[in-house]
């Protein structure tokens, strides 16, 4: 047993528990110190995970938990992602009645899922650790149950995600029985072979029941709609935590458990690829609500990622940590101040952002940047995240002409992509607002954690090598045969 | 004789009826039903291909069917819970009256 | 020291940001005092170069930037880059100058400004392809907000005509760059070394094609012009003349740097089919200019039939015909700015009119004599009249063109006729009309230009005739650039 090594997911699981016992012995003016205090354990935690060196992998629990490079790669990243969605919760939540202890404990279990996650080497913690997330998100997405808005997102997300569930675990099921174990590893090496119809029936049905958690086509259609209706933060932990965990899953499935299958699938696979591209960037255009647009634009960029899956190859993994951890700075700075420059109540309508450059320069500014580098237009991180992705396709179009096309087809999106993104820097800065409205005051925490997001977008972009290098090194410990 | 085929074609039929009922049902505790049916026909699924397989991986299956029906009574549980906050603003447990879903 | 240039630029674009001065003079001193740094700095290395004949690279800065990839930062300049920079550095400052009315948000005016020129200077000084792409894009976002924001006539239009129209030029570029870069093996995406490694041909016959034309969709190669006019109209003065001054240049500037010199094989297979495109840019824009009512439409469409003879003088591969492109480059940089700054600052400013029928029965040259004179002398330099940069540029074009393809070259003189047909035309409606439809001087009532204006026009119209007289001053530093080792494979194929 090397229990001490799920000591992060552990800590992040009793700092939730030890939060909602705490919360029943403190005063209603001091819960906000609470959310403090969760922040500054899961900071210390992040920076506990780097007493853990990358070396060679180690297992827990007979090998259903993995701790590699890229486990902990991605246990970084969702614990960066957790501290910034505690600290837009704790802004956020001074507009619910009550409940800010919870809210951030849901949160804290939520990234504990996703760290199970990212150490997932068997069906059953696969399962278990998709469900602690799934169903922490029901609740978080609802969170505002007097709003009718965040209730229907809560309904629709919990629906198609029970869907999806059941045919995670239904094909879960059907490669149990075609290969008569639940490990991810065969008893002939390292893949499960796709010897039988059932492991590649039940392998589709896995992929669907990821696909949900990615928002890939055609399993997108919670995105939207979630995204609007979700507290900001939620939707936040949301676009950067729960799709890195997703893609965590789908590149150990994929790559590691089932590479012969992701071979065999890789014209579908592509096709999934350009279909979300597609998709996302063509209904995002006329959106004019900015956490909606959001949401489309969340299914084009698990589009994009999914190009470093296609290549089947580690450079491509590496370019999809690379890029998550992009899109997570600038997803996440975009969700905070969806969740400061709006009244309680009001829709995040796009129009209501004009004006914003004179009620707070320091949002305005974030916004912009987060869209630029979403649009991925240089030096900002999101640029080269893209660069790396079509390096992989266009290489992989010398081999196979249908490569050619995908790359077509990403490229056309990232150029309709600019249309929506610069619609809404134009808005923040260029519109003339309908009537003037007061300034905005930004506290302390959100200011520096909207400050971590931003010196990340601006860093990685302009010195993309150490983030480079880690996602290297992260996407090495794949053990690709 | 009773082989694992038959399990299968059984699982198989509640998946297929879970689906339809998932798909076509408007109100939103049915809905719930018939995902709750979807995922005891792979709970069945896994526990026939437990014994199968013998007693150690078999042994694995059934604590994962224990799992997933815990799991699956606790999705239940948030999701009634929610279906009841709607109907406290809304009385109505019907998904249709949701305004319609923009594209 | 040229490699200031880019920093100068940023480092004031962020200075304006952060400091948003209340006082509009330091405003536009710091902008003016940042281009004006530009041009000196541009001046002074092109002034030194060549230092030695038999090394035409300065080495400006150098330094592993993503080394798992192979990516440098690679600053370097030769003489055709120095030609661009001091265009750059000449049309920044004329730019200010020009822009000293702008009143309406000017910290970010020109915050945008600075840093379309940084990006600008960027491109012309980068010999690592990466590099050189990190700043072509980054040029795109100051230009769009420059005409989204500032702009007149259906700017948004505009605006995003011109941002979609160099985002699908740069898409195209990216495949070609990531497909040489994986052929070449993946170990750099530096130019020179890409040269001389040099690419099958088969790759270079589909490779030239899709860099050539994503290059060139910025220069206005036809029948991908049309974000061109449209651009222009919208854009602010100072926008328009950096506009078709230097932008359409990053363009060609590109096609030479990127797409010739690393697939020379390639541009012999093309380059009937892309000098031809240039043939009917030049008769094209020349034609339409020709026709159009609107004053700006017609200097508009005049740039598209300016940059026809860069892309003909490109297409020729021959030291005479791609020095007088390069020649044409900083030649039209000049003239595109004058004609824009009287079009959209001198006239449009105080008249609120671009019609030309109105612009008839206005006498401008008595409102404005002073505009009149700039007027007439962009015109003239603009028709090639000798003695002005326009008519040594063309005339080398049109000589290297003899050598290469003597039908167009012959179509390339009948353009030069057509464009003085459409510029005296002009330059007669708008300034020279008879039927003053109101008294001379109730019109010109406090209307005199200002000095930012005189200023301005002055460098320009300085640098033009200069130029005309002395052509020895920038041929002497480009030629020695196309003798380099790695430009020569291009040429080669030229001489016949």
């Amino acid at each position: 047993m090397n229990a001490i090594l799920t000591m992060p997911e552990m800590a992040v699981t009793a700092l939730a528990l030890g939060l909602l016992v705490l919360d029943l012995w403190t005063p209603a003016d001091r819960k906000g110190d609470l959310g403090i205090a969760a922040i500054g354990g899961l900071a210390l935690i992040l920076a506990g995970s780097f007493l853990f060196g990358a070396g060679a992998p180690q297992y827990a629990f007979g090998g259903m938990y993995v701790l590699d490079g890229m486990a902990l790669f991605f246990k970084r990243l969702m614990l960066g992602v957790g501290v910034v969605a505690l600290a837009a919760a704790l802004e956020y939540s001074k507009r619910f009645a009550a409940g800010t202890a919870e809210y951030c404990a849901l949160i804290l279990l939520a990234v504990s899922g996703m760290m199970w996650a990212a150490s997932a080497n068997h069906w059953a913690l696969l399962f278990v650790s998709v469900e602690l997330m799934t169903v922490t998100f029901y609740v978080l997405v609802s969170f505002e149950r007097t709003r009718m808005p965040s209730l229907e997102a809560g309904v629709k997300y919990l629906i198609l995600g029970a869907l999806a569930s059941a045919f995670l675990v239904y094909g879960v099921a059907l490669v149990f029985g075609g290969t008569g174990t639940l490990g991810f590893a065969g008893d002939s090496g390292p893949g499960l072979g796709t010897g039988s119809v059932l492991v590649r029936v039940g392998l589709a049905l896995v992929l669907a029941g990821l696909g949900f958690k990615i928002g890939m086509v055609p399993c997108q259609f919670w995105a939207p709609d979630v995204y609007q209706g979700a507290p900001a933060p939620t939707a936040a932990l949301l676009a950067a935590g729960s799709k890195a965990a997703g893609f965590a899953l789908l590149l150990r499935v994929l790559l590691e458990a089932a590479p012969d299958w992701a071979l065999e699938m890789r014209p579908v696979l592509m096709l999934i690829a350009g279909a979300s591209i597609l998709y996302g960037n063509l209904c995002a255009i006329p959106q004019r609500n900015l956490k909606r647009l959001l949401g489309y634009s969340s299914i084009a960029h698990a589009g994009y990622m999914l190009l470093g899956i296609v290549v089947l190859e580690r450079a491509g993994a590496a370019a999809i940590l690379f890029y998550l951890a992009g899109y997570a700075c600038a997803v996440l700075a975009a969700f905070l101040v969806a969740a400061l420059a709006f009244d309680p109540g009001e829709p995040e309508e796009i129009p209501a952002l004009a004006g914003l450059h004179r009620r707070s320069p320091y949002l305005a500014a974030a916004l912009a940047l987060s869209m630029i580098s979403l649009a991925g237009i240089p030096p900002l991180v999101g640029f080269f995240g893209k660069f790396l992705l079509l390096k992989g396709v266009v290489l992989a179009a010398f081999d196979s002409r249908s490569f050619g096309w995908l790359a077509g087809v990403a490229l056309a999106g990232i150029v309709t992509s600019f249309y929506y993104y610069f619609g809404v820097v134009r808005a923040i800065y260029w519109s003339a607002p309908a009537a003037e409205r007061p300034p905005i005051a930004v506290s302390r925490v959100a200011g520096a954690a909207l400050g971590a997001c931003l010196v990340g977008i601006v860093a990685a972009g302009v010195f993309p090598s150490p983030l480079l290098e880690a996602a290297r090194l992260a996407a090495g410990a794949l053990r690709i045969p | 004789m009773i082989t694992a085929h038959h399990y299968l074609a059984v699982a198989a039929m509640l998946f297929g009826i879970g689906l339809a009922g998932a798909l076509t049902r408007r109100n939103s505790i049915l809905v719930l039903m018939s995902i709750e049916l979807m995922l005891n026909a792979a709970n069945l699924n896994l526990v026939a291909f437990g014994r199968q397989a013998g007693w150690e991986q078999g042994s694995q299956a059934a604590l994962w069917v224990m799992c997933a029906i815990a799991i699956a009574a606790a999705e239940s549980g948030v999701g009634l819970a929610l279906i009841l906050a709607i109907y406290r603003h809304r009385r109505s447990a019907h998904l249709d009256e949701s305004p319609p879903l923009k594209g | 020291m040229a490699s200031w240039t880019i920093y100068l630029s940023f480092i004031g674009a962020a200075l304006l940001l952060a400091v948003r001065p209340r006082d509009m003079r330091w405003v536009r001193g710091l902008a003016l005092g940042t281009a004006l740094a530009g041009l000196v700095l541009g001046l002074a290395a092109a002034a030194r170069y060549p230092a030695d004949p038999a090394a035409p690279l300065i080495v400006l800065a150098r330094a592993r930037w993503i080394p798992s990839l192979g990516i440098e930062y690679y600053l370097a300049a030769d003489g055709i880059s120095l030609t661009l920079v001091v265009l750059t550095g000449i049309a920044s400052v004329a730019g200010v100058l020009f822009s000293w009315n702008v009143e309406r948000r000017a910290a970010e005016y020109f915050a945008l400004y600075l840093a379309l020129i940084g990006g600008v200077y960027g491109v012309f000084l980068s010999f690592d392809w990466f590099l050189l792409f990190v700043f072509y894009e980054v040029a795109i976002v100051p230009k769009y907000f420059l005409i989204a924001i500032w702009g007149s006539t259906r700017r948004e239009y505009g605006a995003m005509k011109l941002a979609l129209y160099s985002l699908v030029g740069s898409a195209l570029v990216l495949v070609g760059m990531l497909a040489a870069y994986g052929v070449s093996g993946g170990q750099t995406f530096n130019l020179i070394e890409l040269a001389r490694g040099g690419f099958s041909s088969g790759f270079q016959t589909w490779a030239f094609p899709v860099v050539f034309v994503g290059f060139a969709v910025l220069a206005g190669i036809w029948p991908l012009h049309t974000w061109a006019p449209t651009g222009h109209v919208a854009a602010p003065t100072a926008a328009s003349m950096l506009l078709a001054g230097v932008v359409m240049k990053l363009g060609a500037y590109g096609a030479l740097r990127v797409g010739m010199m690393l697939f020379p094989q390639g541009a012999m297979v093309w380059r009937p089919l892309f000098a031809g495109l240039g043939v009917i840019g030049i008769l094209y824009g020349a034609c339409v200019a020709l026709v159009q009512r609107d004053f700006k439409f017609v200097i508009g469409y005049s740039s598209v039939s300016h940059m026809g003879f860069v892309l003909l003088g490109l297409m020729t591969l021959n030291a005479t015909g791609v020095g007088g492109a390069v020649m044409q480059m900083f030649s039209h940089g000049i003239i595109a700015g004058l004609l824009f700054a009287v079009v959209g600052r001198m006239v449009y400013d105080r008249m609120h009119t671009r019609d030309l029928a109105d612009l008839e029965g206005m006498a401008l040259n008595r409102v404005l004599p002073f505009a009149g004179l700039t007027f007439a002398v962009a015109c003239a330099a603009s028709m090639g009249v000798p003695g002005f940069s326009g008519f040594i540029s063309e005339l080398l074009v049109v000589i290297g063109a003899w050598k290469a393809f003597p039908p167009l070259a012959v179509l390339a003189g009948v353009g030069i006729v057509a464009g003085a047909a459409y510029t005296l035309r002009v330059l007669q409606k708008s300034f020279f009309g008879d039927h003053p439809r109101a008294p001379v001087e109730e019109m010109g009532r406090g209307q005199g230009l200002t000095w930012p204006e005189r200023a301005g026009a002055v460098l320009l119209m300085a640098a033009t005739v200069v130029v005309g007289l002395y052509p020895s001053l920038l041929l002497d530093i480009i030629m020695p650039s196309l003798q380099a080792s790695w430009m020569q494979a291009m040429l080669k194929g030229g001489q016949g």
